[in-house]
């Protein structure tokens, strides 16, 4: 029998991060203009709300994983390019909407339940999170804070800059765009690898 | 610029910590791996977790990067 802690958390987490999608949709498209990046997030937190109540259907279980040299030779393909590339262009869009397609179309599928790993459980587990939701949102509240007072402050653009403007002069540079790729692409292949159905 | 630069440096001292210490199986905390295998079992977590992290290669590397 479930618990009243367990069955809260079941939806309550979830909700969470459907309102974070909400915020950094709503932070897109109010200070930043990016209608774009707005509908992306508005338009999954919307997916998300629809699936939580059972509308969009159960998906296919996710049965199949390219062979780790395929993965391998699209991780060092997108790294070359969009490195060579010029930044901001067509080549760079083509491989980062791709990527961002099949992360999507994999990660919507059903967990498959054979895979012999558990999931992690207990203080051990508790503490991680707590500890890592901590620093996340504390990384989120300095960036804010430091993109308002580069924004609003007088001069504050160069005073107070946030991550982007740091990390923007590393990434124009190739060999900094190598790296940032390369970093990125495996992020996103160790991401789409996570998850364990309870 | 520099309270800005301490600010996101402690910050990712703090991730070394954590990672330092959920190292080992009698580690006190579960790894970050561990973490994210359970919360993304949920797919609400699951896609907001892609979507965020494709956010940052689409903002590098596509998109408006720096606010003008």
């Amino acid at each position: 029998m479930e618990t009243p802690s367990r069955t809260t958390s079941a939806w309550l987490i979830p909700a969470l991060w459907i309102a974070v999608l909400v915020l950094m949709g709503l932070f897109q498209l109010v200070f930043r203009h990016e209608l774009f990046d707005a509908v992306v997030f508005l338009g999954f937190a919307l997916a998300l709300v629809a699936d939580s109540r059972g509308w969009l259907g159960t998906p296919p279980t996710r049965g199949w994983a390219p062979p780790r040299p395929v993965i391998a030779a699209l991780v060092a393909i997108g790294t070359i390019a969009l490195t060579l590339a010029p930044r901001h262009g067509v080549i760079a869009g083509v491989v980062v909407v791709s990527a961002g397609i099949v992360m999507v179309a994999f990660g919507w599928l059903e967990l498959p339940r054979d895979t012999g790993r558990v999931p992690v459980t207990g203080a051990r587990f508790v503490r991680a999170a707590w500890a890592w939701a901590g620093v996340a949102i504390a990384l989120c509240l300095w960036e804010l804070t430091m993109y308002f007072l580069g924004r609003y402050s007088p001069g504050g653009g160069d005073a107070y800059p946030a991550l982007s403007d740091l990390v923007d002069p590393l990434v124009e540079q190739p060999p900094g765009r190598a790296v940032f790729s390369l970093l990125w692409l495996l992020g996103c292949v160790a991401l789409v690898r996570r998850g364990v159905a309870k | 610029m520099i309270a800005s630069i301490l600010g996101f440096t402690a910050v990712a001292a703090a991730i070394a910590i954590l990672i330092t210490l959920s190292q080992g199986e009698d580690a006190r905390l579960a790894s970050l791996a561990d973490l994210l295998d359970r919360a993304m079992a949920s797919r609400a977590v699951r896609i907001a977790l892609l979507l965020a992290w494709w956010w940052i290669g689409w903002h590098f590397l596509v998109a408006r990067t720096v606010d003008f």
